[in-house]
């Protein structure tokens, strides 16, 4: 066998990590890469006489790989003057000998273009030049805070691709209750006990039929479905399910639209739900990141919360966790729960840091009508904390999180560098995504659509999906059109940008606005930052990563020169934590302002 | 109290206002003419026929030369001829026979709020059959929706009864209704004057009220016999013979014959009282030949045939396709349709003195027909016109703006249609920075206010802000001129004026005497002068103030009723204008002045005022990115001052499994939020907190 490390040409993605981003300067790690193998290394092993390659994982922050080396490739690879063009290649999942399910899992890491290499391979100039300027262009948004992170850059935006999702969210809608502030699409099963494990199982493996339907049904009804590069299992409680039931659905995805071969699949899990052999499993079906539901560290919050688990179960999960290797994960908490003090809330924050999740989700309790807290509580009111304090608590997240060298790199999530949820980026880029399962939320096509909420509506969907799929396609185009909204309008999309890359710590990026959306938004939308920009809410950022004063900005828009000047303003975000935490004002402001006729 | 509330306490009669749906009444009925020889049928409209149909020839009752001309008849029913038994069968629809002046009796109810007036007039209508049972609806004569909902009158209307006394002659009884309420006294004091007589009713638990007392003088005035009846006799609480004496003791009537009575149920009494009409109400005077006149009560505004007027025959005879003119407004039409109430609307072919009916000329406004005027011949003009027309003079005026600026237009045709029937409506344009274009208008009082706000936000849907209602204030300025100001925008500077006059009214409260107190507490805190104060019985008094008017058209008479816990009446009349300490106060919000919260107020109250209005606003506007200063200022004098602190967070943590519609949902909900909002100068300022405070402006003022 000849072991042959490929050599990427000038047309290759760079990986990007942050200890390579000093001074405002982008290194490349390696261009012993394939291009979207950002975080990991890889040798490719090419064996010239039987045509087989195989790959090598070299980065340990993901211990769930390697995808073993050695696999037989279906022989896609195609080698042409030492450039990787394009391959597809099959390997077995790790422990895949241990396993019952034996199918390869396909890994493409692009769409098999045909024919025309070169035409390929400027495309991949093109779109990886487009990826390094953007990087360039978000650097040192912070103005002399270089090192800080360059949150909301990934280069998953390279694969426009043919414009079909290479996310999805995947619902699976089991909780052993309900917590009282939750209004998601849930269903409560109740502790599993052998009087309704049967039934449990049942339910459960119905829901999972549905699912792997509608799976099939969407994805067979497209031309062909681009190889996901990030999957999340939300819930509900995923971690309820049976393993042998999630392997239904990755089966189901992996069979009609594939993985690429870094793909992030994220999975939810509350603790008290799971043991070792059953996160192995998950892990052995290709689970890479889990999102552990703590909430909170102090166990009468978490009975007040009318949480199924107690403050035992999270740290025996945090145990199975880091017992199996498993680094890249997060955790989530809750700030503003009643009766929460700021004393309390530091304890919570500094066990969370302790802890050294990967990325950590901040979520400041919101009071959702219909739900117990709905009842009791009145937002603002004792015992929910005042606004006053509810900030501080905000504040308080931000400063330790970035002490302890996480990136706010989006309002309510903190990572260290290079673990920002790439799944969660899809939606704050306003990237296409699938949803599949019930309520959950999908968008392509130019179109959001929300499955629904009851289990029998959603079968009822799924069921008409499936008769739909099987007509002609403008019958289904009907279809959609009754039972979703239209192709997003133009307006919409501009909110959505606006709304989402304010999320971000890098901001909204104006030349992107003014390419899909022409410049005179992008004069207008500065207009309307003015005033935040005076407050010191909001920060301009020039093409040389240098904070614009606010005085240049208000002067440069006041004069003819504006479009200009303006020009050299790249990106405008939201400062952290001021900006952030009035950011539904500034948005809506925005959103006010907007010229829409 | 809110409006509605405020409307139904009030809960008053009020002409002018409604467009009525008559057609919903009208039927084919078939009725015997009076003498018994002649029946004809007579066929009621859908709609306006341009031209009358083919009338048919007056039958001339034997003995007499007055007489109701024929019914207008359908040509197929033409020959249909009735036997006299049906006349037995079916009294109640002779009601359009001819009857001579003689045995008319033009009469009203007269009574305070909740006394049975409407009960009773059903009841009237339903014994003498003028409504079958089964057309009959609660409270016949309301029949604006609004007006049914709340069980109150707003409109006043007329009907035409027959009824065969003990004597055996038929009688025609027209009951004329009237409006109720102080704002629309005038109104019903032509009502009055087009009738000879009048039923006093008087809750025979409750007692005289200020109202009671208010409308016997008017009725007085206008030399009506009255009536008295006590009304709830078979309620538990009733003592009639205290009431007798109260009646007595009071009004100085002679109550010896007054007739026990309730509406309710059975009814009882009824029969009474129609045989006391008959006995004691004088017929009209029988002045046919002589030039004529008609006294206007009523009239409104029908989309298809012009205004409709409502009139008292009170000289001559009018008859269809004559030419009419009306004497204070000098417009000259030509009378297309012709008729009585009974109580919709029946057509006729000629009307005598002593009737009442209802014409219609293609008549463009109201403000051609007012009330009170004098419809006379074109061809045969009367000397003079009949005595007691007035100019409706507005006496409070408020900012109506619409909250949605783009219905300002809609605004303008709601009003330009509303005036069309309401000739006491007065309207100009108004701009304010805050609450963008609006009108300035004018009204005969608070519930006259109060009913074209709500009309026009019930019948055109409009959704409107309101200004604190303000009076005309007069401003003697320094350079000698008088300034008449209704609008504390464009009040004179402190600089430019000498003094300033506002109106005053005289006001009797009539309460228990637990109440005497609380109630002179509540007139003195109004600035009230105290005049007088009678005891009228042991245990309840009269009391009277001088008040100014801006003092009545607050909360006042809903602080009347909720001090006296309901048992307090009131009325009150113009005394005129009087030298007032009066400044105007400012309210700024971030320095910079809310038009539409300046107030003219006394000067001792304006501390109050000012800092009720700034707290109010630190409540009500939330928290916006900065610190918002709010103040009340006179002049450059700031008296009170309040601040809103800057806001510390609003940001949505989660995005649920991407659910970013719901979001942008959220976000852009917010967003239709702050384009609703007010902006005064950078400061958003929700259209409710503005409703709040010019409510509570309302109160304090």
């Amino acid at each position: 066998m000849k072991r042959c490390v490929v050599e990427l040409t000038s047309y290759s993605t760079y990986h990007v990590s942050r200890t390579y981003c000093k001074q405002n300067r982008c290194v490349p790690l390696s261009q012993k890469m394939y291009p979207d193998m950002r975080t990991c290394f890889i040798e490719i092993s090419y064996q010239v006489r039987t045509n087989t390659v195989s790959l090598k994982y070299a980065d340990k922050r993901h211990p769930c790989w390697p995808f073993q080396t050695g696999c037989p490739t279906s022989g896609f690879l195609n080698l042409q003057k030492r450039r990787i063009v394009a391959f597809s290649c099959s390997c077995q999942r790790p422990g895949g000998e241990a396993e019952k399910h034996k199918q390869p899992l396909r890994l493409r890491t692009d769409d098999v273009f045909p024919g025309n290499n070169e035409l390929h391979a400027q495309r991949l100039e093109r779109s990886n030049a487009n990826v390094h300027n953007s990087f360039v262009s978000a650097i040192g948004p912070n103005g002399g805070r270089d090192e800080q992170t360059v949150a909301g850059l990934h280069n998953d935006d390279v694969h426009a691709g043919n414009g079909l999702p290479t996310s999805a969210y995947v619902h699976l809608p089991f909780c052993k209750r309900r917590c009282f502030y939750c209004d998601f699409a849930i269903v409560a099963i109740g502790q599993r006990n052998d009087a309704n494990s049967t039934n449990i199982d049942s339910t459960m493996g119905s829901y999972v039929t549905t699912l792997c339907k509608e799976i099939t049904s969407t994805l067979s009804q497209l031309p062909q479905a681009s190889p996901l590069k990030t999957l999340f299992f939300g819930g509900g409680t995923p971690s309820l399910l049976p393993p042998q039931y999630l392997s239904r659905i990755v089966d189901t995805l992996d069979q009609h639209c594939g993985f690429q071969c870094d793909a992030e699949i994220s999975m939810e899990m509350d603790p008290g739900t799971f043991d070792k052999q059953t996160l192995k499993q998950f892990l052995g079906l290709g689970v890479n990141r889990v999102s552990l539901g703590v909430q909170s560290f102090n166990e009468d919050f978490l009975k007040a919360c009318g949480r199924s688990h107690g403050l035992q179960d999270v740290y025996e999960a945090l145990d199975i966790i880091t017992g199996l290797n498993v680094s890249n994960w997060s955790l989530d908490l809750i700030s503003s729960l009643p009766h929460q003090t700021l004393e309390h809330w530091e304890e919570c924050l500094r066990e969370a840091i302790g802890l050294s999740p990967a990325h950590v989700s901040v979520y400041d309790l919101q009071i959702e009508e219909g739900t117990k807290f709905g009842v009791w509580y009145k937002p603002g009111h004792h015992p929910l904390p005042d606004e006053d304090k509810s900030a501080s608590f905000y504040r308080l997240a931000s400063s330790l999180l970035r002490e302890a060298g996480y990136e706010h790199y989006e309002i309510s999530n903190y990572a260290k560098p290079g673990f920002q949820c790439r799944h969660n980026m899809v939606y704050w880029k306003n990237q296409p995504y699938y949803g599949f399962g019930l309520g959950a939320t999908s968008y392509f096509n130019g179109k959001r659509f929300s499955r629904p909420r009851k289990l029998k509506g959603y079968a009822d969907f799924v069921e008409l999906c499936i008769n739909q799929s099987s007509d002609n396609f403008s019958a289904n185009e009907e279809y959609l059109s009754f039972y979703s909204n239209t192709v997003e309008s133009v307006e919409d999309r501009v909110c959505d940008t606006i709304m989402l890359s304010l999320r971000l710590a890098s901001g909204l990026n104006l030349n992107e606005l003014s390419k899909n959306f022409g410049h005179e938004l992008r004069v207008h939308i500065c207009k309307s930052f003015l005033p935040f920009i005076n407050s010191g809410h909001a920060v301009a950022v020039d093409s040389k990563f240098k904070t614009v004063p606010p005085d240049t900005f208000s002067t440069a828009l006041s004069e003819q020169s504006a479009s200009k000047v303006l020009k050299d303003v790249i990106f405008i975000r939201l400062t952290d934590p001021d900006g952030f935490l009035l950011s539904n004002e500034i948005i809506s402001s925005l959103f006010t302002d907007l010229p829409i006729k | 109290m809110d409006i509605l509330a405020r409307i139904q306490a009030a809960s008053i009669t009020a002409p002018c206002l409604a467009p009525q749906h008559h057609h919903k009444h009208l039927q084919q009925l078939c009725f015997p003419m009076s003498t018994g020889h002649h029946f004809s049928c007579f066929y009621m409209h859908q709609n306006h026929f341009p031209v009358a149909m083919p009338g048919h020839p007056c039958r001339i009752p034997s003995g007499s030369i007055r007489c109701q001309s024929g019914a207008v008849e359908a040509p197929e029913m033409q020959d249909v001829k009735f036997s006299k038994s049906m006349l037995s069968f079916d009294m109640g629809k002779d009601r359009l026979s001819k009857v001579p002046a003689s045995q008319i009796r033009n009469f009203s109810i007269i009574a305070h709020i909740d006394h049975g007036k409407s009960t009773l007039a059903d009841k009237l209508l339903q014994v003498t059959g003028t409504v079958s049972d089964r057309e009959m609806k609660e409270q016949f004569l309301d029949n604006m929706d609004l007006e049914r909902e709340r069980g109150i009158t707003i409109k006043l209307q007329a009907a035409r009864m027959r009824y065969v006394a003990k004597d055996g002659e038929p009688y025609c009884l027209n009951l004329i209704d009237t409006p109720g309420h102080v704002d629309f006294s005038y109104e019903v004091s032509r009502s009055l004057a087009a009738c000879e007589g009048a039923l006093l009713v008087v809750d025979a638990s409750q007692g005289v009220e200020a109202q009671t007392l208010a409308n016997v003088y008017l009725a007085l005035e206008n030399n009506l016999e009255i009536i008295p009846v006590l009304n709830k006799i078979d309620l538990p609480g009733a003592d009639p013979e205290r009431v007798r004496n109260e009646i007595e003791e009071i009004v100085g009537l002679d109550c010896s014959e007054a007739i026990f009575c309730s509406a309710k149920e059975e009814g009882i009494g009824i029969q009474e009282i129609l045989e006391s009409i008959v006995a004691k109400v004088p017929p009209p005077k029988d002045t046919s030949m002589n030039p004529l006149r008609a006294l206007i009560f009523d009239s409104y505004y029908d989309p298809y045939r012009g205004v409709i007027v409502y009139f008292r025959v009170v000289d001559g005879s009018i008859k269809i396709h004559d030419k009419i003119q009306f004497m204070a407004s000098g417009k000259e039409y030509e009378v297309d349709e012709l008729g009585v109430l009974s109580p919709g609307q029946m057509q006729v072919n000629e009307l005598f003195a002593g009737e009442v009916g209802y014409l219609a000329a293609s008549i463009r406004s109201v403000a051609d027909a007012r009330v009170g005027d004098t419809i006379t011949s074109s061809a045969n003009k009367a000397g003079m016109a009949l005595s007691g027309y007035q100019e409706a003079v507005p006496m409070v005026f408020c900012g109506l703006f619409p909250v949605d600026a783009d219905q300002f237009g809609e605004l303008r045709e709601a009003l330009e249609k509303l005036q069309l029937n309401d000739a006491a409506l007065k309207y100009e344009p108004e701009s304010s920075s805050a609450m963008g274009f609006g009108f300035r208008c004018g009204f005969l009082g608070l519930l006259h206010m109060e009913i074209v706000q709500e009309r026009l936000e019930r019948e055109y849907g409009l959704n409107l802000i309101t200004t604190a209602p303000s009076v005309v204030y007069r401003v003697q300025c320094a350079d000698n001129t008088v300034v008449e100001c209704s609008n504390p925008c464009e009040l004179p500077e402190p600089g430019k004026r000498v003094w300033i006059e506002e109106p005053f009214v005289n006001i009797e409260m009539i309460t228990p005497k637990e109440y005497i107190g609380t109630l002179m507490e509540l007139a003195q805190e109004r600035r009230g002068e105290f005049k007088e104060m009678k005891y009228i019985t042991e245990s309840r008094a009269s009391v009277i103030y001088i008040l100014p008017l801006a003092e009545m058209v607050g909360d006042f008479f809903d602080q009347l009723k909720s001090r006296s816990k309901g048992y307090a009446s009131m009325e009150y009349s113009l005394s005129g204008y009087r030298k007032s300490d009066l400044v105007r106060l400012d309210i700024l919000i971030n320095g910079e002045p809310m038009d539409p919260l300046a107030a003219i107020v006394h000067k001792d109250k304006a501390f109050a005022v000012g800092r009720a209005l700034t707290q109010k606003l630190k409540e009500l506007i939330p928290r916006q990115m900065f610190k918002i200063p709010i103040q009340a200022a006179i002049g450059t004098r700031v008296i009170a001052s309040e601040s809103i602190s800057a806001m510390r967070k609003d940001v949505l943590a989660k995005c649920y499994g991407g659910d970013i519609s719901r979001k942008k949902k959220l976000l852009k909900k917010q967003a239709e939020g702050k384009k609703r909002m007010k902006s005064v100068g950078r400061v958003e300022v929700p259209q409710d907190a503005f409703m709040a405070v010019l409510r509570l402006e309302k109160e304090v003022v």
